[in-house]
């Protein structure tokens, strides 16, 4: 009964590497933390340009937002040299997306519907 | 004549679904469509959330959810034995400043529920639990706030 968030992680080459993070089930205050820590494991092996595919995602809390938010602040120098590395979500669900715009979050993240286009725009 | 139904739940993580299946099961039985639904589930995780979180982070507390169904609204209770706490009077966080350049995450649970149903209400109840109501209209309505300010949300 309770909450499950699977995380899959594959790599795609854009214009640069890209990481995907494809997320499937509920991103709540049980499972944010799992996000928070792959994200990070995905940053600490050198990555520095994520996307977030979140078309799997039933149900997204302010937890969830609050752990997109803490690997916003990681990326911002997680590139070559402490340079900023780049953030950007794919397909946000009705869940997700009624989060993102009640809190505003939705004019401050870089969102994609197609995924060749989110990683071109890498 | 108004429906009623309730669950009890542990106040830890691994309830929070059971919660918000609760909330889905009950509000599309009475007929609220799917945004709505979603909206007044949000809100109702957040409020546990926020119990668990931070009203009774040793465990160890439970929380009764009750479910009351009305020709033009869904309203749901929440009463808790953990801290007492009124979270109608948080303050909202000032949005006006970007979300992203926040150096904290976070901080958002309570303005969520608050925004995202029509009206909120905080007692204590006479046997000295939290009861938090959120009511969620079954449809967007020209009434003035007049012609629900009046309505006891009160339970029990």
């Amino acid at each position: 009964m309770s909450s499950a968030l699977r995380i899959a992680i594959s790599e795609e080459k854009g214009n640069v590497p890209v990481t995907i993070l494809q997320l499937t089930g509920d991103l709540d205050g049980k499972t944010y933390q799992e996000l928070e820590a792959k994200a990070a494991e995905a940053i600490g092996a050198g990555a520095s340009n994520l996307l977030f595919d979140l078309s799997g995602v039933g149900f997204m809390g302010s937890a969830g937002m609050r752990a997109l938010h803490a690997v916003s602040n990681k990326i911002k120098t997680a590139g070559p040299g402490g340079t900023a590395g780049k953030m950007m979500l794919l397909n946000p669900t009705d869940a997700v997306s009624r989060v993102l715009k009640t809190l505003g979050f939705d004019q401050h993240f870089n969102i994609h519907s197609n995924l060749d286009e989110a990683l071109k725009s890498f | 004549m108004s429906r009623t139904q309730q669950l009890e739940i542990a106040a830890d993580l691994d309830s929070l679904k059971q919660a918000r299946d609760f909330v889905k099961e009950t509000t599309q039985l009475a007929g609220l469509d799917e945004n709505r639904t979603g909206e007044l589930l949000l809100a109702v995780d957040e409020a546990v959330t926020n119990i668990v979180m931070h009203g009774c982070p040793q465990g160890g507390c439970t929380i009764q959810l009750e479910f009351e169904g009305e020709p033009d609204a869904c309203i749901i209770r929440i009463r808790d034995n953990a801290r007492l706490f009124d979270p109608t009077t948080k303050l909202d966080p000032d949005l006006a400043i970007s979300p992203l350049e926040r150096e904290t995450p976070g901080g958002f649970g309570v303005y969520l529920f608050k925004h995202l149903v029509d009206q909120t209400s905080y007692r204590t109840t006479p046997d000295g639990r939290n009861e938090l109501t959120l009511l969620k209209r079954m449809a967007e309505t020209n009434i003035s706030a007049a012609g629900f300010a009046d309505r006891e949300l009160d339970g029990e």
